[in-house]
């Protein structure tokens, strides 16, 4: 009996140590993500005197500020590191930010510069990047480019695009030039100027030539003009109209649309001009060819269903496939580097938007919320949008991000600029 | 006289017993009055900690499905994350690393001021993380 009563107590606190000892810790459930902007506190590098304006990290900044991608946060009321071993990591947290930009130009002689800039995670307490560049001032915004697109890659695990290339057409009175600009829109250098219109310039996958639609010979004509040395040459210039250039691949092949035979209809063809042969066949209008980065497939606008919609075809020929079929207007179609999506242009209510199509779901998303929308083309990385639409009676340029929540105007106002197509 | 003393004696054992059971009764209640404070604080804190996390999570835009990841977080009393593990992955290391990053980054958690209701949360919690 004693013996029962002494162990009673016993057997109690051992049962009670063992529950405490085995706990299980507590489980905290959470779904999903909330955030959706990786935040970013860019402190202003520190300038040298007489450096080029606007600052570098001023030009970065509004790189990844158009990406949709960032959060900036403020870098005010913080005396500003300039080297990581500088750097309070408390600070940079509780201001809410994931990763910290800092960095500092000095002047070195015969008009260069020294730049040094570092990229730190704030949560991590570790280095992402240091990078330094000796650089002329005609350096000034590639190099802050660069430095964007080591941010960009190195936050999101996808490589930046801000140091690629765009082309447009700007329009000035009866003059038409061709031009080439930095992604940010900056930048332009005119390769081509003309009396009469200039449309389609598409660059070669290389970035080193570009193909566009000139009606100097007072009809549409493809020509094919390098970037280097401004050397031409026609690659389609046959009976009726040549149009719609598309580069395949490899760089070796176009698709254009020729009237030679038919309707407007598909063929493929040299780059050099030679080798022409038909893709697509039919009284129909098939324009505005695009290969699928595989090149296996060519994506098109077609009205042979009736109402202008997308279709795909082989581009070793057969029977074309209808792909979009919500709406009534469907047109000029772009496709990701990825091959993930389509871009192109939708009317719906009188409105010509921008809407992306995940091609293996067949799901829609509007993207702009512009009214005259046209000519969609993908950023290198796929990652944004270009397309042109009509502000205050001026055609001007835009990017979207492909959520359609970041949209940002890239070109200058004052200037009428259309045909855009972006490059590597 | 002894007879009177007796009656007083019971009259006043029945009055002290009948204060004790009121005072038990009493406890009792308090306790689980109590119980249910530190319950209340300790699920407050649970959703506390939960959002928070949710906040610093940028899901990876490759996910596909509902993959779930599990987590064990050590922690200071303070609330600050001493470290996080893995205990079983999603498969999608992107949304692994999301979620790791997602808890480091909500370090301190807000934990409970009352010692009792801290003690729920510390020195570790385990993580379930679904995309939705």
């Amino acid at each position: 009996m004693l013996r029962a009563v002494l162990l009673f107590p016993l057997l109690c606190l051992a049962l009670l140590s063992a529950s405490f000892s085995a706990r299980a810790a507590m489980e905290i459930q959470v779904i999903g993500g909330a955030a959706n902007k990786i935040a970013v506190a860019m402190v202003p590098f520190q300038a040298a005197p007489g450096q080029p304006v606007p600052a570098l990290d001023e030009i970065a900044g509004n790189d990844l500020d158009r990406s949709g991608q960032f959060r900036r946060v403020d870098v005010s009321g913080t005396p500003p590191p300039r080297a990581p071993a500088q750097v309070n990591y408390s600070i940079w947290r509780s201001k809410g930010a994931d990763a910290l930009v800092i960095g500092q130009v000095t002047t070195l002689p015969g008009g260069r510069y020294e730049v040094r800039f570092y990229l730190l995670d704030v949560i991590k307490q570790a280095q992402l990047a240091g990078y330094s560049y000796t650089i002329s001032a005609s350096q000034w915004r590639a190099t802050a480019h660069q430095i964007a697109d080591i941010i960009y890659e190195k936050l999101t695990g996808t490589r930046g695009a801000f140091s690629s290339r765009i082309a447009y057409v700007q329009k000035q009175g009866k003059r038409y030039e061709l031009r080439v600009a930095d992604a940010d829109g900056q930048n332009p250098r005119t390769v081509m100027r003309s009396g009469e219109s200039v449309i389609s310039p598409r660059f070669s996958p290389d970035g080193a030539r570009i193909a566009y639609v000139s009606f100097e010979d007072k009809k549409p004509v493809v020509y094919v003009q390098s970037l280097q040395n401004g050397s031409r040459r026609k690659v389609a210039a046959f009976k009726g109209s040549n149009s719609a250039p598309a580069w395949a691949p490899d760089g070796r092949r176009l698709a254009v649309v020729l009237t030679r035979d038919d309707a407007s209809q598909i063929y493929l063809i040299n780059a050099d001009g030679s080798g022409l042969t038909r893709l697509t066949r039919g009284g129909n209008l098939d324009t505005e060819p695009v290969f699928a980065p595989d090149g296996q497939t060519i994506y098109f606008t077609s009205d042979r269903g009736g109402s202008a919609q997308i279709y795909r075809v082989a581009a070793s020929g057969g029977d074309p496939r209808r792909v979009t079929f919500s709406g009534s207007y469907n047109v000029s179609p772009a496709i990701s580097p990825d091959g993930r999506y389509l871009a192109y242009i939708s009317r719906e209510e009188g409105r010509f938007s921008v809407v992306l199509h995940e091609l293996a779901s067949g799901q829609t998303r509007v993207l702009t919320d512009t009214a005259r929308d046209e000519s969609p083309s993908f950023a290198p990385n796929g990652q944004a949008v270009l397309y042109a639409t009509v502000q205050g009676g001026r055609g001007i340029l835009g990017t979207a991000s492909l959520d359609g929540k970041t949209r940002a105007r890239l070109s200058e106002s004052g200037v009428d600029a259309r045909e855009p197509a972006w490059g590597p | 006289m002894e007879e009177d003393d007796a009656m007083r004696r019971m009259t006043d054992e029945t009055a002290a017993s009948e204060v004790r059971s009121l005072q038990q009764a009493a406890a009792r209640a308090a306790a689980s009055k109590r119980q249910a404070e530190v319950a209340g604080v300790v699920g407050q804190h649970r959703d506390l900690i939960s959002a928070k996390v949710r906040g610093n999570t940028r899901l990876p835009d490759n996910l596909t499905g509902n993959p779930e990841v599990r987590c064990l977080v050590k922690l200071l009393p303070t609330g600050e994350v001493q470290s996080v593990r893995v205990t079983k992955s999603s498969g999608n290391t992107a949304y692994d690393e999301a979620v790791v990053r997602a808890i480091e980054k909500s370090s301190p958690f807000p934990l409970p001021a009352d010692r009792d209701a801290r003690a729920a949360f510390v020195p570790e919690l385990s993580f379930v993380h679904r995309p939705k």
